[in-house]
């Protein structure tokens, strides 16, 4: 098996090799078998991509500790499905990872159906750049398949932080947001290098942003829930290093989602679309790179190897290579570019939303990388921390809610002013009487009840957007109520689908706000009997009580919890002491209903009888994962049947061919 | 146990070695400069998705009644176009020999079939 692994590895690297070199002679040559073969590399690599991927899972299922990397991650007493999700829990495995999914995509779209498209070789030879990257890289730095010099009687086991459902999900959507940003990027390389100045890369890789899209925002939505439940802090989002690093091409992508609708309707934003697209590309490798580097403190980092220093060469090769390309073609992307006509329009209001959407990215970044700034210039690593965060990314994202609210009201084509301010009415309404109401009921926190208040009007506008649609179809077709909504939203997916995508944010900023400012917490010991009481929760602790499972000891403490006098069940806070693990892991409690979450950690105790808890009630923190499933479903909708925006500008000179 | 290894990883490279050498046994080579693309056509249902977009914006009450007025009849003008190139190209061939009145005749009934068209691809746009 160490024989079949190996020559997986370095059959990848050959094979990349000959694909870049078979789709250049292919090129060169005028020659279509050359290009075949190097489709059939394409095959091959992904062939042995999915050899090696199943090789290692073998490797895992079956705890084969003379395999180094199977013996660091895992250990006989872990259940099995941990131990297959150890696959990504290491730099080696996480490598391998990161070239099958390439290999699979590349595959994919090299026997698309544009499989003939002049753009494809050097689409497959720029994606065969990268895999070529990720075997080299296994190969001399984190071979999976590597052997331990005496084999162990156990392994190591994974970090009990690693033992939850998010380990199986969280990674792999990140994952296959980042490398899905590559085809992409790929396609827009090709069409620069090949002079291709209109938007048929945009048309042709609109389904393969979304899925990347949608898939950076499950792992980061499923991050913040994996991080909630396991590291016992309370919250779900820390501005860590590595969690900005995944919210970066987030925010770049969905400036580019936005913009690209411009260059395909107007003939506008070349050069801004293909930096974006770049830009979200090296940022997944930024990304990458702070993750294995270690330079920044997180409780992400694999920070044992010098995987960082081969991630910073290529990110400059590859930036340099973008950078190259889009100079040599910046004439021609701007000859071919429309400028915008007007200030008040839907495409100004998109570039707005672009600036800001790519501000953010620059506030994320600048404070993500402080520290590492202030070392260079100072000599003191300064760490700006969530304050810094909190205080830029508010008003940002604040901007990025009312824009929201604007936007949709605003039509494509002769937009009126007046119209426009008509419009606005009746979600303004909704947005100030949230205020009024929230005042009213005693609220407090002006910027919070300023937040709800744009959220409610930004939910307002998609509302009205929905309810005039419907109307104006109903006006048409004298269809009923459910068939015009049901015919209006299938007819016009992408627009539809982005909507809700829209109030999947709105649900989001509501309890983000609202934990963010009223979350209470109370850290109290209390002895067997007592009770804490918060807010509108009472705590009796019962007992503390120890048991062992899968040879790891468990305490747990037994509480009843009785909310507005009422009685609603136990919960039971745990501490697991790990076999294979010095740091005990810490099992939150808790109970949920529509508005908050009764969060409970078992903190310390002196004896059984005398115990000490975090006690935290955070309101709205449910409504931040139903508004990430009402995003993936918005995608999922505009993924499915979203078909290209007509493009406005051909039909524009069409009219004035024909002197309209 | 070595030996099954051995031709495992034998036949992996084989077959690659499979998947890279056949194209250059295959008969018949397109030079790879003629490859398709669909390119930046304009089709008819691209203009009737955008005359759909306008209606919607002027019945959501966006745009006035006179630029959805105006835009409407520039949209429907180039459809009304692209059919008849599109009729004009298929016809050309035996048009040519037809005498004047009955090229006139013709072109009525290429009228009648635009307006037949149009209504179709309305009813089809839902």
């Amino acid at each position: 098996m160490y024989l079949i692994g190996n020559i997986s590895i370095y059959l990848g690297i050959v094979i990349s090799l000959y694909g870049i070199i078979a789709n250049i002679v292919g090129i060169k040559k005028k020659s279509s078998k050359w290009i075949e073969s190097a489709r059939g590399a394409v095959l091959s690599l992904a062939f042995v991509a999915s050899i090696a991927s199943f090789l290692l899972l073998y490797l895992l299922g079956t705890s084969q500790f003379q395999y180094k990397y199977v013996a660091s991650y895992t250990n006989e007493s872990l259940p099995i499905a941990y131990k297959l999700t150890a696959f990504w829990a290491g730099n080696a495995g996480s490598l391998l990872l990161w070239a099958v999914l390439l290999a699979l995509y590349t595959a994919m779209v090299v026997f698309s159906k544009e499989k003939k498209n002049p753009m494809m070789p050097y689409v497959s030879s720029i994606l065969m750049v990268n895999i070529l990257f990720f075997f080299t890289v296994m190969a001399l730095n984190a071979n999976p398949f590597e052997m331990t010099d005496k084999i162990p009687a156990d392994g190591k086991g994974l970090n009990p932080m690693l033992q939850n459902p998010g380990m199986i999900l969280h990674p792999v959507t990140l994952y296959m947001g980042y490398v899905g940003l590559a085809v992409p990027f790929a396609f827009g390389i090709a069409a620069l290098i090949l002079k291709r100045m209109d938007s048929e890369w945009i048309k042709l890789t609109r389904r393969w942003t979304l899925l990347a899209w949608l898939f950076l925002t499950l792992g980061n939505v499923i991050g913040g829930w994996w991080a909630y439940l396991e590291l016992g802090w309370g919250g779900y989002w820390a501005w860590d290093p590595v969690e900005n690093a995944s919210f970066l091409p987030w925010l770049t992508v969905s400036a580019f989602l936005h913009s690209v609708m411009i260059q395909e309707r107007k003939n506008m934003l070349k050069t801004w679309n293909v930096s974006l697209i770049i830009l979200s590309y090296i940022l997944t490798l930024f990304g990458t790179f702070l993750v294995r580097s270690g330079i920044l403190t997180s409780v992400h980092a694999f920070g044992d190897s010098n995987l960082g220093t081969y991630f910073l060469v290529f990110m400059a090769f590859m930036m340099l290579f973008s950078l190259y390309i889009v100079m040599t073609r910046y004439g021609l992307l701007k000859k071919d570019s429309s400028p915008i006509e007007a200030y008040f329009s839907k495409e100004s209001s998109f570039l707005l939303n672009n600036m800001i959407l790519v501000a953010a990215a620059f506030a994320v970044f600048w404070g993500t990388m402080y520290p590492l700034i202030s070392e260079t210039f100072t000599g003191t690593k300064v760490n700006v921390g969530a304050p810094y965060f909190d205080k830029v990314m508010a008003p940002i994202l604040l901007v990025l809610i009312v824009l929201m609210g604007i936007c949709p009201l605003i039509a494509w084509q002769k937009a009126v002013f007046e119209k426009f301010m008509k419009n606005t009415l009746w979600p303004l309404a909704m947005g100030v009487a949230t205020a009024i109401i929230l005042f009213a009921v005693g609220v407090k926190g002006i910027y919070a009840i300023i937040g709800l208040s744009a959220t409610s009007f930004m939910f307002g506008t998609h509302l009205q957007e929905f309810a005039r649609g419907i109307g104006a179809r109903r006006k048409a077709t004298k269809e009923n109520v459910l068939k015009a909504a049901f015919k209006l939203t299938v007819k016009n997916q992408r627009r539809y689908g982005g909507y809700i995508v829209h109030i999947g944010i709105a649900v989001i900023a509501v309890g983000v706000i609202s934990s963010h400012t009223y979350s209470t917490e109370v850290l109290k010991t209390v002895d067997a009997g007592n009770s804490i009481k918060t807010g509108d929760y009472s705590l009796k602790f019962n007992q503390l009580t120890e048991h062992t499972k899968n040879g790891n000891g468990i305490v747990v403490a037994d509480i009843d919890v009785t909310y507005k006098g009422k009685d609603i069940g136990k919960i039971k806070p745990e501490k697991i002491f790990y076999e294979t693990w010095p740091e005990p892991s810490t099992e939150v409690a808790i109970k949920t209903n529509w508005s908050q979450d009764l969060y409970v950690v078992l903190s310390s105790w002196e004896n059984k009888d005398k115990v000490t808890f975090m006690v935290k009630v955070n309101p709205f923190v449910s409504w931040i994962w139903m508004g990430g499933i009402i995003m993936v479903i918005g995608t999922a909708f505009a993924l499915i049947g979203g078909r290209p925006t007509t493009s406005r500008y051909q039909i524009n000179k069409g009219i004035s061919r024909v002197g309209g | 146990m070595d030996y099954l290894f051995l031709i495992i990883g034998s036949l992996v490279i084989i077959t690659c070695f499979y998947f890279i050498i056949s194209p250059f046994f295959s008969s018949g080579e397109m030079p790879a400069g003629e490859m398709e693309t669909e390119g930046e056509k304009l089709t008819l249902e691209q203009v009737y998705s955008a005359v759909n977009e306008l209606e919607m914006d002027f019945l959501m009450k966006k745009i006035t009644s006179e630029d959805f007025e105006k835009l409407k009849e520039d949209y429907q003008l180039l459809a009304a176009e692209m059919l008849k190139d599109e009729t004009e190209g298929l016809k050309l061939g035996k048009a040519k020999h037809l005498p004047e009145g009955k090229k006139k005749i013709k072109d009525v009934e290429a009228e009648a079939e635009i307006l037949r068209e149009l209504k179709k691809l309305r009813q089809q746009k839902g």
